[in-house]
C-alpha cells in the first residue's frame, strides 16, 4: 500500500509541480477535467448506454407531453407519474456505473484532500501537536518535546491519560521544513513540520504512525511510517484547513471539484459519445 | 463496446462502497462529484417537471375559463365527445365486400351491422392528394387547388409540386465560399381552403391529426398534427433511395433512386452516402458522409460504420432507423434517418438504403404542429418514417428490392403509424382524432397484379406466392379496427374511410403520343419521339400537352409562356374537339375502350382555382391509366403500352369506377355519401356551424344545437390569394 501511495503521490506531485506557484484554482480545474473524463469513460463502459438513452428519451417525451396536452388534467398527471417512474429507472441504470466510479474517484479525491484539504503553518501561526502512545508502553511523563530553531513550543505538555495522549501547542517562526524531536526512554522520533507562506504543499494531519492499517495508509498519502517496534502509535499536527479564494469567497476545494468535474463531464460527453 | 461482467465485480464494489462509507471524509468526497454526475440531471428533471405539473394544474381553471370566454363553446352543443376517423388509403369497397362475405373481416362486418358500410364517392380526379384535400376542406379541387401530385410551371413547362413550395432564404450573407442564410427558408402550402379541424379548433374542439396527405408544411390550429403525403425527404425529393452493388449490370436504376457501383477490397467497402445539397456553400454539392461496410461472409453478416455508429446487419433484414448527421460546414449539421437492407453478401454485394427521411427528433423542416410534436413522438416510440410516400414503391419497381423486402418495409412503417395512432387516441379523450394509413394504398398498388392472372406485369414475376397479400392486408386492417373499437363508447363516432378504391392498371395511355400523332403537339426537327419533361417539344407549334396523371393542359396564350391557343373561342373549340376525339378512345390491341369520358374543367367546376387546373380531366376505363412515359412528359412511338411494372394496380381512372369506402358505427342517413361530406359531418357532430362554401351534407341525423355558420361563402381570403389567369 505504501508503494502504491508513493507511486500515486509521485504522479500527483508531477502533475501539480507546474502549478505549485499558481493560484490553486488552476490545478483544481485541471484535476476536475481529468475527473470529468475518467467519469465519462467509466460511465460509458459500465452503463447500459442504450437503456439510458431510451429512458432519457422517454423522460423528455413525457416532459413534452406536459405542455402538448396541458389542458387535459388526466394526461398531465399521467405524464408526471411517468416522468417519476422513468427517473427511478434512470437512477437504477446510473447506480451501476457509480459503483465502478468509486475506486478511482476515492483514490483521486484522497490525494486531492492531502494537497488542498490543509495547508502548512505560516510564520507566527500556532498549531496543536498530539502524540499518542501504544497501550502498555511508556508512561506519558517520560516524553519530552524539543523544537528546532524555526519552531517554538508555546505550552507545557497537556497529558490526557484516558486517551494515552500528550499535546503541545507550537508556534512557527520561520518558513521551511522545521524539526520537532520527541524523546522517550530508548526512542527518539524526529517529526517534520512544514512552514510555508504560499504555494501548494502536500500535508497530512496524521503525520506519523506505527503499525498503520490499510485505511490509515489509504486515507493519508503523506503519512510517514514509524518503525514497527516504536512505542508511539501516532503523531498528529493540526495544520489549518485550506480554502480556495474565488472573488473574495472562501470555497472548499471539494465544491470546486464537484462543480467543475460535472461541467466538464457534461461538456465533453458529446466528444466521448457518452449518454449520461 | 467492451462489456464488464457486473456480477463478477459487484461484490468487490459493494465492499469498497461499505468501506468508503465508513470513513466520513472520503465518503463525502466521493458522494460529491460521483453522485452529482449520475443524479444531477435526474433530480433537476424531477424538480422542473413537478413545478410544471403544479403550474398546469393550478392554471387549468383559469385557462378553461378563458377558453370558454374566447371561443363560442361549441362543446356544450356537441352530440359526441369524440370522433375517430381512420383513413385507409385506397381501401376498395368491392374487395372489402368480398372479404367480408368470406368471413375474413369480423370487425368491419360488426361495424357494418352496427352502423353503415357503403361506398364513398371520391374526387375528380381520384388521386390521393386531391381526394384527401377534399376530405379536409369539404370542397372540390377547383376550390382547394390540388388536382394532381404535380403540375407544370407555366413559365417553363417543367414539373412542380402542387402541394408545397420550398425555397431558399430570401437573403444570404456571402462569406468566402459560404452563403449564410439570413432568415428561414421560405415554405408555402399551396393547398387552399381551410381544413375542418382548424375551424373546429376555433370553436374549442381539440384535434389530433396524423399523416393526412397534403398537410405539409403544417398549419397552426388547436391540436397536434403530423404531416403526411408530400413531406419531402432530406434531399428535397419525394423519395430517392440509394443502391450499392458490385454488379455493374445491376447498376441501372432509372427512377426513384441512384445506383452506385462499389468494389470490395480486403473484405471492406469504403464508399459514401449522399445527402442533401449543401445550401450553405456556393454551387452546393451533395453533402456526403463516409460509409464503411465490413463483410464477414463466414458469419453471414456485415458491419456497417456510418455517422459515428457501428451496427451489424444480416442479409435480408432491415436495420433499425439509423440517425445521420450531414456536416454542412460552420458546425451546422443536417439530420436525417434511413434504414439499410442487404440483398446479398454471397454473390458479390448488393445493398439498398431507404430515402433519407427528415429526422423526426431533429427535423430539418417543420413536419408537425406544434414543431415539438414530431420530437415528442420520436422520443416516445423511437424514430419513424417521415417521408410523405414512405413505402418505397420505386425500389420494388426498379428491382432493387424484392416483394418480401417491400412488404416488410411497408409493415414496419405501418407498425410505427399504429403506435402513434393509439397514442393519439389516448391523448384525445375529447375532440377529433384522425389518422391516415398509407399501407393499404401502397401494397395494393404493388400487388394488384396478383388478383388478375392475365396482368402483363405478371410476366417473369412470382405471382402465386403473393396471391393473398391483399387479403392479408385487409385482415390486418380489420385487426386495427378491432383495437380502435375498444376505444369507443356511446359518445364516440368511429368512421373508417378511404379516399378511393382500386382497379387494375394493365395498359398505359400516352396522351402526349396521341396528341403528337393527331397534330396537337409538335416536336422539334421533325422528331417522332421525345425525352422526359418535354425535352424536344416545339412549344410554338403545340396546342395541348399532358403532364402527371390527371389530364391535358391547353397551351393557352397569356397563361403558358409560349402559349399559342387564343383564349375564348380558340380554347373552347380545341377542348370540344379533344373531348370528342378522346372519349371512347379504343385500344386496338385489346379492343377495349380506354377513355370513358373527358371533362372540361372549366364548365364542370366553380372554384377560383379551376384556371390553374388541367383544362381537360381524363376519366380512364378500368385497366387503363396515363402511361408512365406520359406522366413525365415524354412522347413515345405508341399511344398504348403494357404496364409491366410491379406498380400494377391504380385508381387514376374515371372516379365512378373507384369510389372509396365508409364504415361507421352510426347509421348514415344521407344517400350516396361523398368525401366532401366528411367535413360538414364532423362539424355538425361537434355542434359547429358549417360554412356555406362547403357543398357536402352531414351524414348523420343528429341535430344538436349548431352555432351560426362559421365561414359564410367560400373564401374571401382564398379569392384574394387566387392567382390571376
Amino acid at each position: 500500500m505504501q508503494n502504491f501511495n508513493r507511486v500515486i503521490s509521485g504522479f500527483f506531485n508531477l502533475v501539480i509541480s507546474p502549478f505549485k506557484t499558481m493560484d490553486p484554482i488552476w490545478s483544481l480545474a485541471l484535476f476536475s477535467l481529468i475527473i470529468g473524463i475518467i467519469m465519462l469513460i467509466i460511465f460509458r463502459y459500465t452503463s447500459d448506454q442504450q437503456k439510458i438513452r431510451e429512458t432519457k428519451s422517454k423522460i423528455r417525451a413525457y416532459i413534452f407531453e406536459l405542455s402538448l396536452f396541458k389542458d387535459e388534467i388526466g394526461i398531465v398527471l399521467s405524464a408526471q407519474k411517468n416522468i417519476f417512474n422513468y427517473n427511478l429507472k434512470y437512477i437504477k441504470y446510473a447506480l451501476k456505473p457509480m459503483l465502478f466510479m468509486m475506486i478511482p474517484l476515492v483514490l483521486i479525491l484522497i490525494q486531492l484532500e492531502s494537497w488542498y484539504g490543509h495547508r502548512p503553518l505560516k510564520p507566527d501561526e500556532s498549531a496543536i501537536v498530539s502524540l499518542k502512545l501504544r497501550e502498555g508502553g511508556h508512561t506519558l511523563s517520560d516524553i519530552t518535546l524539543k523544537a528546532g530553531e524555526g519552531i517554538i513550543v508555546e505550552t507545557p505538555p497537556l497529558r490526557i491519560p484516558d486517551q494515552n495522549e500528550i499535546d503541545w501547542r507550537i508556534r512557527a517562526r520561520e518558513t521551511g521544513d522545521q524539526d520537532l524531536t520527541f524523546n522517550m526512554p530508548g526512542e527518539e522520533i524526529r517529526q517534520k513540520v512544514i512552514v510555508s507562506e504560499k504555494g501548494l504543499v502536500q500535508v497530512s494531519r496524521l503525520a506519523s504512525a506505527s503499525a498503520s492499517g490499510f485505511t490509515d495508509t489509504l486515507l493519508n498519502p503523506a503519512l510517514r511510517h514509524l518503525p514497527g517496534d516504536s512505542q508511539v502509535e501516532q503523531i498528529k499536527i493540526n495544520y489549518p484547513a485550506k480554502s480556495i479564494e474565488i472573488y473574495k469567497w472562501h470555497v472548499h476545494w471539494l465544491v470546486i471539484v464537484f462543480v467543475l468535474s460535472i461541467v466538464f463531464g457534461f461538456a465533453l460527453k458529446g466528444l466521448f459519445r457518452v449518454e449520461i | 463496446m467492451p462489456k464488464i461482467n457486473l456480477k463478477k465485480f459487484s461484490l468487490i464494489f459493494v465492499i469498497v462502497f461499505a468501506l468508503c462509507a465508513a470513513f466520513t471524509d472520503s465518503a463525502h468526497a466521493y458522494i460529491g462529484p460521483g453522485a452529482g454526475f449520475a443524479f444531477l440531471s435526474s433530480f433537476l428533471i424531477m424538480i422542473v417537471t413537478f413545478a410544471l405539473a403544479i403550474f398546469y394544474l393550478l392554471s387549468w381553471p383559469f385557462r378553461y375559463a378563458l377558453r370558454a370566454l374566447w371561443r363560442s363553446g361549441s362543446r356544450t352543443k356537441s352530440s359526441v365527445s369524440r370522433v375517430i376517423i381512420i383513413g385507409l388509403d385506397g381501401m376498395d369497397p368491392k374487395l372489402a365486400e368480398e372479404f367480408m362475405q368470406k368471413g375474413k373481416l369480423p370487425n368491419f362486418t360488426g361495424l357494418r351491422e352496427q352502423g353503415t358500410f357503403t361506398s364513398l364517392a371520391t374526387s375528380y380526379p381520384s388521386i390521393s392528394p386531391v381526394a384527401w384535400s377534399s376530405f379536409m376542406t369539404g370542397v372540390d379541387p377547383s376550390h382547394h387547388n390540388i388536382f394532381d401530385f404535380i403540375t407544370r410551371d407555366p413559365c417553363t413547362y417543367q414539373p412542380m409540386l402542387t402541394s408545397a413550395e420550398i425555397g431558399k432564404a430570401s437573403r444570404v450573407l456571402p462569406i468566402g465560399k459560404y452563403m449564410i442564410p439570413l432568415g428561414k427558408p421560405s415554405m408555402k402550402l399551396l393547398r387552399k381552403g381551410r381544413p375542418f379541424w382548424k375551424i373546429l379548433g376555433e370553436h374549442g374542439v381539440w384535434s389530433s391529426v396524423l399523416r393526412v396527405p397534403i398537410t405539409f408544411p403544417p398549419e397552426t390550429f388547436n391540436g397536434v398534427l403530423l404531416s403526411g403525403m408530400c413531406v419531402p425527404d432530406l434531399k428535397g425529393s419525394q423519395g430517392t433511395f440509394a443502391h450499392y452493388t458490385t454488379d455493374a449490370a445491376k447498376n441501372k436504376v432509372e427512377t426513384g433512386g441512384v445506383s452506385r457501383f462499389v468494389e470490395i477490397q480486403n473484405g471492406v467497402i469504403n464508399t459514401l452516402l449522399y445527402g442533401p445539397d449543401n445550401s450553405l456553400v456556393r454551387n452546393g454539392e451533395e453533402i456526403t458522409i463516409p460509409l464503411k461496410i465490413k463483410i464477414d461472409k463466414g458469419a453471414g453478416k456485415a458491419v456497417i460504420d456510418i455517422s459515428g455508429q457501428r451496427f451489424e446487419l444480416a442479409p435480408r433484414k432491415y436495420s433499425p432507423w439509423i440517425r445521420l448527421a450531414f456536416p454542412a460546414g460552420l458546425g451546422i449539421k443536417v439530420h436525417g434517418i434511413c434504414r439499410f437492407y442487404i440483398n446479398t453478401l454471397d454473390d458479390g454485394f448488393d445493398m439498398y438504403v431507404t430515402p433519407i427521411n427528415i429526422d423526426p427528433e431533429n427535423p430539418a423542416l417543420p413536419i408537425s404542429h406544434p414543431f415539438v410534436y414530431s420530437i415528442y413522438l420520436a422520443k416516445l416510440q423511437g424514430s419513424f418514417g417521415t417521408l410523405g410516400l414512405a413505402e418505397d414503391t420505386w425500389a420494388l419497381n426498379e428491382g432493387v428490392i424484392d416483394e418480401d423486402a417491400f412488404l416488410e418495409q411497408a409493415y414496419l412503417l405501418y407498425e410505427e403509424r399504429e403506435k402513434m395512432f393509439f397514442n393519439a387516441l389516448e391523448k384525445t379523450p375529447r375532440g377529433l382524432c384522425t389518422c391516415v394509413f398509407d399501407t393499404t394504398d401502397r401494397v395494393q398498388h404493388m400487388f394488384f397484379r396478383c388478383l388478375d392472372d392475365d396482368h402483363p406485369a405478371n410476366k417473369g414475376k412470382e405471382t402465386e406466392k403473393y396471391k393473398n397479400v391483399i387479403e392479408d392486408l385487409y385482415i390486418r386492417m380489420d385487426g386495427l379496427i378491432g383495437k380502435a373499437l375498444e376505444y369507443t363508447d356511446d359518445k364516440t363516432v368511429l368512421m373508417v374511410i378511404s379516399d378511393h378504391g382500386f382497379t387494375q392498371f394493365k395498359r398505359g395511355v400516352n396522351l402526349n403520343s396521341w396528341l403528337f400523332q393527331n397534330g396537337y403537339l409538335k416536336l422539334k426537327d421533325g422528331g417522332s419521339t421525345s425525352g422526359d419533361w418535354f425535352q424536344d417539344v416545339d412549344w410554338d407549334g403545340t396546342q395541348a400537352f399532358s403532364l402527371g396523371l390527371a389530364g391535358i393542359f391547353i397551351n393557352r396564350k397569356g397563361r403558358e409562356m409560349k402559349g399559342i391557343v387564343e383564349e375564348g373561342e380558340g380554347v373552347s373549340l380545341l377542348k370540344s374537339e379533344l373531348i370528342r376525339k378522346l372519349t371512347g378512345l379504343t385500344d386496338k390491341q385489346t379492343g377495349a375502350v380506354s377513355i370513358r369520358e373527358v371533362i372540361d374543367t372549366d364548365t364542370a367546376s366553380t372554384g377560383p382555382y379551376k384556371h390553374d387546373a388541367p383544362d381537360l380531366l381524363v376519366g380512364y376505363n378500368a385497366g387503363y391509366r396515363s402511361s408512365w412515359t406520359c406522366a413525365v412528359g415524354r412522347v413515345t412511338e405508341h399511344v398504348f403500352e403494357d404496364n409491366t411494372k410491379h406498380w400494377s394496380g391504380d385508381h387514376c381512372v374515371d372516379p365512378k369506377i373507384v369510389p372509396g369506402v365508409i364504415f361507421s358505427n352510426r347509421r348514415i342517413v344521407k344517400e350516396n355519401p361523398r368525401l366532401t361530406d366528411m367535413a360538414p359531418t364532423v362539424m355538425k357532430l361537434f355542434g359547429v356551424g358549417i360554412p356555406g362554401y362547403m357543398k357536402g351534407k352531414p351524414l348523420f341525423d343528429e341535430t344538436p344545437g349548431v352555432t351560426k355558420e362559421a365561414g359564410g361563402e367560400f373564401g374571401d381570403e382564398e379569392k384574394k390569394s387566387a392567382r390571376a389567369v
